[in-house]
């Protein structure tokens, strides 16, 4: 059975930038936020690092959007609009990941190109790249210059009012990074999908609900 | 009132006066009050007046008891810009013909001054106006005894040019204000003012003006006048500090360049509508001031987090319209303010303050403006910076770091526990149920062998959330 083409070049450096650069954000926001607890660098390098780093995700996060907006990889993010399927689908999903992949069951889930997500991973990139990356960016450009964006600040709430937000989503990631990279061990192989992401391809194994060992 | 004085002298007096009180008159609306000659001849009139009030003993008994000195040093008001307009250009009210008059009653030495004030303004007029919109004159409106009037800063007979009170030896400020003027004079402004008194390094006019004296800590306090002489600070501060407009905006720049100063954070209640902050008197607000007053009567602390939220958030609300707290980082006293260092000793280092229990955020207050601009700051708790109800209530006020809410820092540490628990766990139940995995691939392999399918691989499981 032939390999899967699911992740296009612009996809996979979107990535991994993505990637790197949201570590880079964390590491660099815990410096600035535990200032006097934690000396991996100065402030001051900090800030300016989560500035720029800041700016050049926001950079690519439209690398994102311009490529699913203009080609019909876009499919991939289209919502199941049956609620009963979408949660049927998802408890089975969980069910697989909380039972069936001890027992060695195969993945509920077949992968196309034109499907790539199950249906957790569905629901949840879809809050994420289009609620949560979004704000997250929105609210990092208004906190990096307060007084040029006063008008929105205040709009918003205030200055707090934006940082809390910034600072939920933060801690939201810093929960998903990890989970995320754990479950892109469990191909059929531990390396299988970061491979994936280097290449584009999805082993057949891992495509057709191939059973879990 | 005691003292020599003839007949003669008294006709001779009452003439010349009268010449000399058409000459002041003359010289106030040709001069607007400008400046004289400090140099000038006294005339033979001021000669004569001088005769008697030369006299270092002569004074008077007034009403309330005091003693007002009636002694004139001939040389200082020989040199005094007043000279040219002499005696009688202030005192035109002195009837020669009765002079002296021992029933003139005077209520008292303050009286007196008051009383001379408004002949300084008959003349100069822009000046007194300046003046009444000035911290001392609001202060004198509300009976303070101490606020001064024209002749406690430029004296009564030795009134010099405007160059007379801009020396550090001679600059009248620090007779009030002495524990400022000694903050000052250990600063870098005082040091190099005191060395060269043409340096550019200012004076108390300089910074507070000489007589719309505002109060120094209202608003934004003192910036402008300190971005006057040094206009390239808020393009050198870019150069390192983040957010530059907002620091320039919320932290005093004594706050840095005073670093051995103590620091506060001033919460400052503003109208949400209008932008202005509060001030004591309007509509509503001696109501929330009564429950800030009051709550910082009982328990000391002041205001705590849910109190302030309550009063902010809804009661403030409810009564006077929407209120927002805005934060200042500012020196907890006002004489500090003024001990500038060189700016090589300026506080630059941004761990200062942004982390926690720095040393600015411990002391916290609240505060509403008074009629003459000055805040009344009253303490508070200082939880209210770190409590979750604050996103509401101390909404317009963050300090990264500085002011960070514990229960975010719980959450993140939950958060961080959850990203490498459950893979952890996920991947020890696996480790777990290995023979078992393997027993039921065994079945598997025999079932399918056994059904001469041979389709079952075994291939290792499925599809992971690694792509998106």
């Amino acid at each position: 059975m032939a390999r899967v083409y699911v992740h296009p070049l612009p996809v996979r450096i979107w990535h991994w930038l993505n990637a790197f650069g949201f570590v880079a954000m964390i590491i660099t926001g815990v410096q600035i936020r535990y200032a006097g607890v934690i000396d991996w660098m100065s402030f001051r390098t900090a800030v300016s690092l989560h500035n720029w780093i800041g700016f050049v995700l926001i950079a690519n996060f439209f690398v994102w959007l311009l490529f699913y907006l203009f080609t019909d990889k876009i499919k991939v993010y289209h919502p199941e609009l049956s609620p009963t399927k979408h949660f049927k689908a998802s408890f089975r999903q969980l069910q697989y990941y909380g039972y069936g992949i001890f027992r060695g069951d195969p993945n509920p889930h077949h992968v196309t190109a034109y499907r790539k997500f199950n249906a957790m991973q569905s629901m949840l990139y879809q809050v994420i790249m289009l609620m949560l990356v979004p704000l997250q960016a929105f609210t990092g450009l208004l906190l990096w210059d307060v007084t040029r964006f006063a008008s929105a600040v205040q709009w918003l709430g205030g200055v707090r009012v934006v940082d809390t937000v910034h600072v939920l989503i933060f801690i939201f990631f810093v929960a998903y990074i990890p989970i995320h990279v754990y479950l892109g061990t469990l191909g059929h192989t531990p390396l299988a999908h970061f491979k994936e992401m280097f290449t584009g391809y999805l082993d057949e194994e891992d495509a057709h609900h191939a059973p879990a060992k | 009132m005691t003292g020599p004085f003839t007949a003669r002298r008294r006709a001779s007096v009452l003439r010349r006066g009268l010449l000399g009180f058409v000459l002041s008159t003359v010289l106030c609306w040709a001069g607007g009050g400008m400046a004289f000659a400090a140099t000038a001849e006294l005339s033979q009139d001021d000669k004569t007046c001088l005769g008697c009030h030369e006299a270092a003993d002569l004074q008077k008994q007034l009403t309330n008891a005091e003693t007002l000195s009636l002694h004139v040093n001939a040389e200082a008001f020989a040199k005094s810009v007043h000279a040219a307009i002499g005696c009688t250009g202030c005192h035109a009210d002195v009837d020669l013909g009765e002079h002296p008059s021992a029933e003139k009653a005077i209520a008292s030495a303050r009286q007196y001054s008051l009383a001379a004030a408004e002949v300084c303004r008959s003349c100069h007029s822009d000046k007194y106006e300046l003046y009444e919109g000035s911290l001392h004159a609001v202060a004198l409106r509300t009976g303070n005894e101490a606020a001064p009037v024209c002749t406690d800063c430029h004296g009564p007979h030795d009134v010099g040019p405007k160059a007379t009170y801009a020396t550090v030896a001679a600059v009248p400020c620090k007779n009030c204000h002495s524990d400022i003027f000694d903050a000052y004079a250990q600063s870098m402004h005082g040091k190099a003012r005191a060395q060269a008194e043409a340096s550019a390094a200012p004076l108390c006019s300089d910074c507070h003006s000489a007589h719309e004296v505002k109060a120094a800590s209202a608003g934004e306090g003192r910036k402008q006048a300190c971005l006057n002489c040094h206009s390239e600070a808020v393009a050198t501060h870019k150069e390192w500090l983040p957010n530059t407009e907002l620091h320039f905006q919320t932290v005093s720049c004594p706050a840095c360049h005073a670093p051995n100063a103590t620091r506060r954070i001033d919460l400052r209640i503003y109208n949400a509508a209008t932008s202005q902050q509060v001030a004591s008197g309007e509509t509503g607000v001696p109501r929330i001031e009564g429950r800030i007053k009051a709550a910082e009567a009982a328990g000391g602390k002041g205001l705590d987090p849910m109190e302030l939220w309550n009063l902010i958030s809804v009661f403030a609300r409810e009564d006077s319209g929407a209120m927002v707290l805005r934060g200042r980082l500012e020196v907890s006293d006002g004489a500090e303010a003024h001990r500038m260092a060189d700016k090589a000793k300026a506080l630059s280092d941004c761990n200062t303050c942004h982390r926690a229990g720095s040393e600015a955020f411990r002391s916290v207050t609240i505060s509403i403006a008074r009629p003459d601009g000055r805040p009344e700051r009253y303490g508070i708790d200082r939880e209210v910076l770190h409590s979750p109800v604050s996103i509401d209530s101390v909404r317009g006020f963050y300090a990264i770091g500085a002011t960070r809410i514990k229960l975010l820092d719980v959450l993140l540490l939950l958060a961080l526990a959850a990203g490498v628990a459950v893979p952890l766990a996920h991947l020890t139940a696996r480790w777990a149920f290995r023979r078992y995995l393997r027993k039921i691939e065994e079945e598997k392999a025999a079932a399918a062998a056994a059904t001469g399918d041979a389709g079952a691989t075994g291939n290792r499981n499925a599809d992971g959330d690694a792509s998106a």
